[in-house]
Formats: C-alpha cells, structure tokens, sequence
C-alpha cells in the first residue's frame, strides 16, 4: 500500500483542462434543458420525450450522490492505493491457502 | 480498501463457496449450449428449412426469443454470479450476507431462468425486445434481483476506505441492474404508451448491456488482469476515470438505437452527443489495459486466459469502433434493420463477455475443483473454435448488413435482399455450428475434470492444493 501523502495543491493544467471540459458542457446541456422545457410546454405530442429525460435526470442525480459518497470516502486522494492494497491481500490468501 | 491482510485475516474457505461457484458456471454453460440450439434452430429457418416443424411450441420464432434470454439470464448472468462470488469476498475479505441465502439465489434464479424458457415456448412473451419474459415471471425476477444486490451489496459496502475500481463496478451494477430490469419490463407494460413506450425500450435494451453486462464484464477484467500478470493496474485513477464516465454518459444513450424514428429529435441528437462522449471513456479503459501489458505482452499468448481476456478486449475495441461509425445519422441511413447490427450484437455478446466469461472458467475451474484441467489441449481447441467461429459469423453478418442496406438504399425488390442475404446466413450456420462444437468440448471436458477431482473422489490431502494455471 502506498503511504504517500498526496499533494494538495491543483496544477493549473488541471483547472485549464477542467474549465475546457466544462463550460461547453454545462451550456450544452442548459440548452438541451431548454429544448425539454419548450417541448415540453408547446406540444402536446413532444411531453413524451419526459419519460426517458426524467429517467436520464434521476439516474444521474443517484450517479452524483455516489460521487460525493465515493469523495468522502477518500477514493480520490491517494488514487493508486486500492489497486496496490488489492494485490497484497490476493497474494496473502493465495499463501494463507497453499497451507494445510 | 484499506482492510490490510494481517494475522486475522479470513481464509479462502471461510470466504468463497467455491462449490456454488462451480454450480454457477455448469448452469451457466447448460444455458449457453440451449441457447445456441436455438440460435441455430432460428439461423436454419432464415435457410428456409425448419427441422421442427410439427409443433408450435418448437417454432423459431419462439426460440429466437429463448436464444438471446438464455443467453442473457442464463449463460451471462449464471456466469457472472458464479464469478462474483469468488470476487467479492475476496476483494473485500468479508463472506457474502448469507451462505444460505446464495443457495436459494442459486436455485430461484434456475426457477426464473427456466420458467421464463417454458413460457416462451409455450408463446407467453412479454412484447418488449429483451423484456419477452413473461409478465407472471417479471416480479419474481425483480425479487432475486433485490437478494442478489443485498447478499452481494452487504460486504461491498462495509469495506472502509476507498474502494478498488472493481468493486464500484459491481456495486453500481447490482443498483443499476435492478432498477433496469423494473425500467424496461414494467414502465412500457403499465405506465407509458406509444413512442414514450419505444423510447422506454431503447434505454432498457442498451442500459441491460451497458449497466448490467458491462459493469460486471470490466470490474471482473479489473480483477483477473492484473492477478494473472501479477502486476497492479496501469493507472487505478485512469480506471475510475472509465467507470464514472460509463456511469453519466451511459444512461442516455438508449435512444440512439432509434435513430430515423418519431422521438423528436433533440433526444436522439443527446444519445448521438453521449455515444461519442462514450467513445472517449473507452478509450481510456482499452489504453490502462494495454498500458498494464507493457513489457509483458507475450504473456497474453502463453497464457491462455489471458489470451481469452484480451481477445476480448481487442473485439471490445472493434466493437466500439463499429459503435463510433454506427451512431452518425449517415452511417445508420444504411445500416438500420439489417444484419449489421446481428454481427455487431454477437461480436459484443459473445466475443467480448462470453470470451471474458469462458476466459475466467478456464482459470477457475482447476482451482474449484483442485485439479489441472482433463485435458489442456481441449482448452485450446475450445479457445481457437469460439474465437474462430465467432470471428467468422460476426465478419460473415457485418459484410451480409452492408449489402442488404445497398439493395434498400438501391429500391430493388425486397426478396432480392433475401436472395442476396442467403450465402450469408448459411456461412452463419456453419459458424455457429463450430462455436457450438467448441462449447459442447469445453462442457465435455469440464465433466471429465469433474470425474478426476480430488474433491469428488474424497481425497482430503489434495483439496489444499492450487494448481498451476493454464
Ligand atoms: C450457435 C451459435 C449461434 C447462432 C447460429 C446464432 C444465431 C442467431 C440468429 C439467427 C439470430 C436472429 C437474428 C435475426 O433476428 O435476424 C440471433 C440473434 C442474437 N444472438 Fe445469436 N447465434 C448464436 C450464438 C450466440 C451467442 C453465443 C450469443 C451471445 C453470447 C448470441 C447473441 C445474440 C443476440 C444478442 C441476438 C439479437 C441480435 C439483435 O436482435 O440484433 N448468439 N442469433
């Protein structure tokens, strides 16, 4: 297991990239959000496109408390530990079994 | 995880019901080879030849329908469970909620599997593509479901600590599995109507593929790669990145399974926008695991699941490269309803999960039941017919899709297409009937291996014993 202590401290890389990745993003999606509401509201016929939306939308709210559930948990500090702690207990039980 | 392995630590045997798993995996298997009957069964009828003509509970029709669900609930997730109960504990060094409850989950989900098989025959489907399990079996099925995801949930989330990838896959497949199924078989049936209902469907057969199948096929790569070529993953950060992004962007792609139909536009543009956002997440996925192979890449010929699990992975690649092209609207004008999208679904099913699936038993079963396999050289040929055969039907029907959709797009006479078509889908049959063979080998050696296991003939000294592996 890896008992680094992870660095604090954001690259500015990371802020460009986040905001490149975001802002269209999220003005996507309040466009498409728009379209929803105006469909929604002027044809009758088009309040059907709700059902999947609202799944869509309800799914991901749940998808978003994972998140946050996963960050309290601390699965985005020290990133790699898991994958190395997972390999030591396999090599434990795989020994731990080969004895009578 | 943080749980360390120290003195305290379980033992396999307190943790893994290794005879339940081998049960999984036989049901699993008796499954698939139903499944290809049919397959062929159907396959034959597209010849203009039904071998079975005499009764109506035996017409192709209705066993297409048994194909792809013995497939799904049967041979995949049989497959799958069987494969989680050596995992989970393991990963999370806890035992399952209850043994006992395993063993009921065991028997009723055989209950669901070949009830919803009779039912079809007996021409009760449920008019839902993928959801044709009979209404009656639904909310039994709805039921194992729920008991898979506590039995299952209950280690999984009592590990403290941040998580290994594989487990948030498999913990956001036991969730999403249940509200998928609820999704697609009751909402159409009761709630909506119409379009709403189709696009309803759309989500439900892409969600059952990329929320139950693929979560549980990837955390299950996740944890067999790195063991068998005894290093960790490339970049655990790179595959959180492959599992969040498959979490939001997965959901809203069902839709592009419609594309050219009255869902107003703008949703089948989203799924468009998510598929190629998708495309992305993939990317990221395939390129950890070639990146966790460098240096060792020989390994994956020497050792044969290996071998299983990165043809897999490169069919996966081609799969959604296929996918990439699949999802411009140009691209569909052509393809849409013709046997394209039959190759591409067994390119995915069979040559990704099943491969992945195939792959895990031929590493598995020495250590179930302590004893090398009967014969190594029948896991060969088991391996070499299954992707030969799957490499063949899958080509065969992709290139037998672009000429049917150039004989629509052209306006000739509708039975010209069939004409056309016919070459190939007899070189299917023979496709099928060697990936058929292949599965029939591997059952038959599975049953010799059982017949000299230490474990069936009492032998107490040897059932400590981990054999080497393939
Ligand atoms: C003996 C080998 C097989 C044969 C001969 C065969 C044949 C067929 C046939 C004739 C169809 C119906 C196509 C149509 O409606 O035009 C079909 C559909 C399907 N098969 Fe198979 N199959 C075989 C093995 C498999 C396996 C092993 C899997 C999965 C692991 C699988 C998954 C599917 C799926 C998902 C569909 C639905 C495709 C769609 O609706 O687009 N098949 N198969």
């Amino acid at each position: 297991m890896s008992t680094n202590q992870p660095n604090s401290r954001i690259p500015l890389w990371t802020w460009i990239v986040g905001a490149a990745v975001l802002i269209p993003t999220i003005l996507g999606f309040a466009n498409k959000f728009l379209d929803l509401i105006i469909i929604a509201q002027g044809d009758e016929e088009g309040a059907f496109a709700l059902t999947p939306m609202i799944n869509y939308l309800l799914a991901t709210a749940g998808f978003f408390c994972m998140l946050m559930y996963a960050v309290t948990q601390g699965a985005f500090h020290d990133i790699n530990a898991p994958s190395h702690s997972m390999f030591e207990n396999e090599l434990e039980l795989d020994r731990r079994s080969a004895k009578p | 995880m943080s749980t360390p392995a120290t003195a305290e630590s379980p033992r396999q045997e307190n943790l893994v019901d290794e005879r339940l798993v081998f049960w999984y995996f036989v049901a699993a298997l008796t499954y698939m080879l139903i499944s290809m009957l049919g397959g062929l069964l159907m396959g034959l009828q597209l010849l203009r030849w039904n071998p079975l003509p005499l009764s109506e509970y035996l017409s192709p029709g209705r066993w297409r329908m048994v194909h792809t669900n013995a497939i799904a609930y049967g041979f995949l997730a049989n497959g799958f469970l069987g494969m989680m109960h050596w995992v989970v504990p393991r990963l999370s060094l806890r035992p399952v909620l209850d043994k006992r409850l395993s063993l009921f989950i065991f028997a009723a989900w055989q209950v669901v599997v070949l009830s919803t098989a009779v039912g079809l025959l007996l021409g009760e489907a449920q008019g839902l593509e993928w959801g044709e399990t009979p209404v009656w079996i639904d909310p039994l099925a709805q039921a194992g479901l729920l008991l898979v995801a506590i039995n299952f949930g209950y280690p999984i989330i009592k590990v403290k600590g941040p998580m290994y990838v594989t487990l948030w896959y498999f913990l956001a497949a036991l969730v999403w599995t249940f509200l998928t199924y609820a999704m697609g078989n009751f909402v159409p049936q009761y709630a909506v109507t119409g379009t709403a209902a189709g696009a309803v469907g759309g989500l439900f057969i892409h969600d059952l593929v990329g929320l139950f199948v693929t979560p549980m096929g990837w955390g299950m790569m996740y944890y067999f790669v790195p063991i068998l070529l005894k290093r960790p993953m490339w970049s655990h950060g790179l595959s959180l990145v492959g599992f969040w992004g498959l979490a939001f962007f997965y959901p809203l792609q069902g839709i592009h399974h419609f594309l050219y139909t009255p869902i107003p536009m703008f949703l089948q543009y989203g799924a468009v926008l998510s598929t190629i956002a998708l495309e992305f997440v993939v990317l990221t996925v395939i390129i950890n695991f070639v990146g966790t192979l460098k240096g060792t890449g020989m390994l994956c010929l020497s050792n044969l699941p290996l071998r299983y699990f990165y043809t897999g992975i490169t069919f996966y690649f081609l799969t959604c490269l296929q996918c990439a092209l699949q999802t411009t609207m140009t691209f569909q004008a052509l393809i849409h309803f013709t046997d394209w999208v039959v190759g591409h679904a067994h390119m995915v099913m069979f040559g990704v999960f099943s491969m992945w699936i195939l792959g895990m038993m031929t590493y598995l079963v020495p250590r179930l039941l302590k004893t090398d396999w009967y014969s190594e050289e029948w896991c060969y040929w088991h391996y070499w017919a299954s992707a030969g055969g799957l490499t063949l039907m899958a080509g065969d029907l992709i290139l037998g899709g672009l000429f049917q959709g150039w004989s629509w797009a052209a306006l000739q006479p509708w039975d010209k297409s069939i004409t056309v078509s016919h070459p190939f889908w007899a070189v299917r049959i023979v496709a099928g009937l060697l990936m058929f063979l292949a599965q029939v080998l591997l059952s038959y050696n599975l049953y010799k291996t059982w017949q000299k296991s230490p474990l069936r003939l009492g032998d107490e000294t040897l059932t400590n014993v981990v054999p080497a592996t393939t």
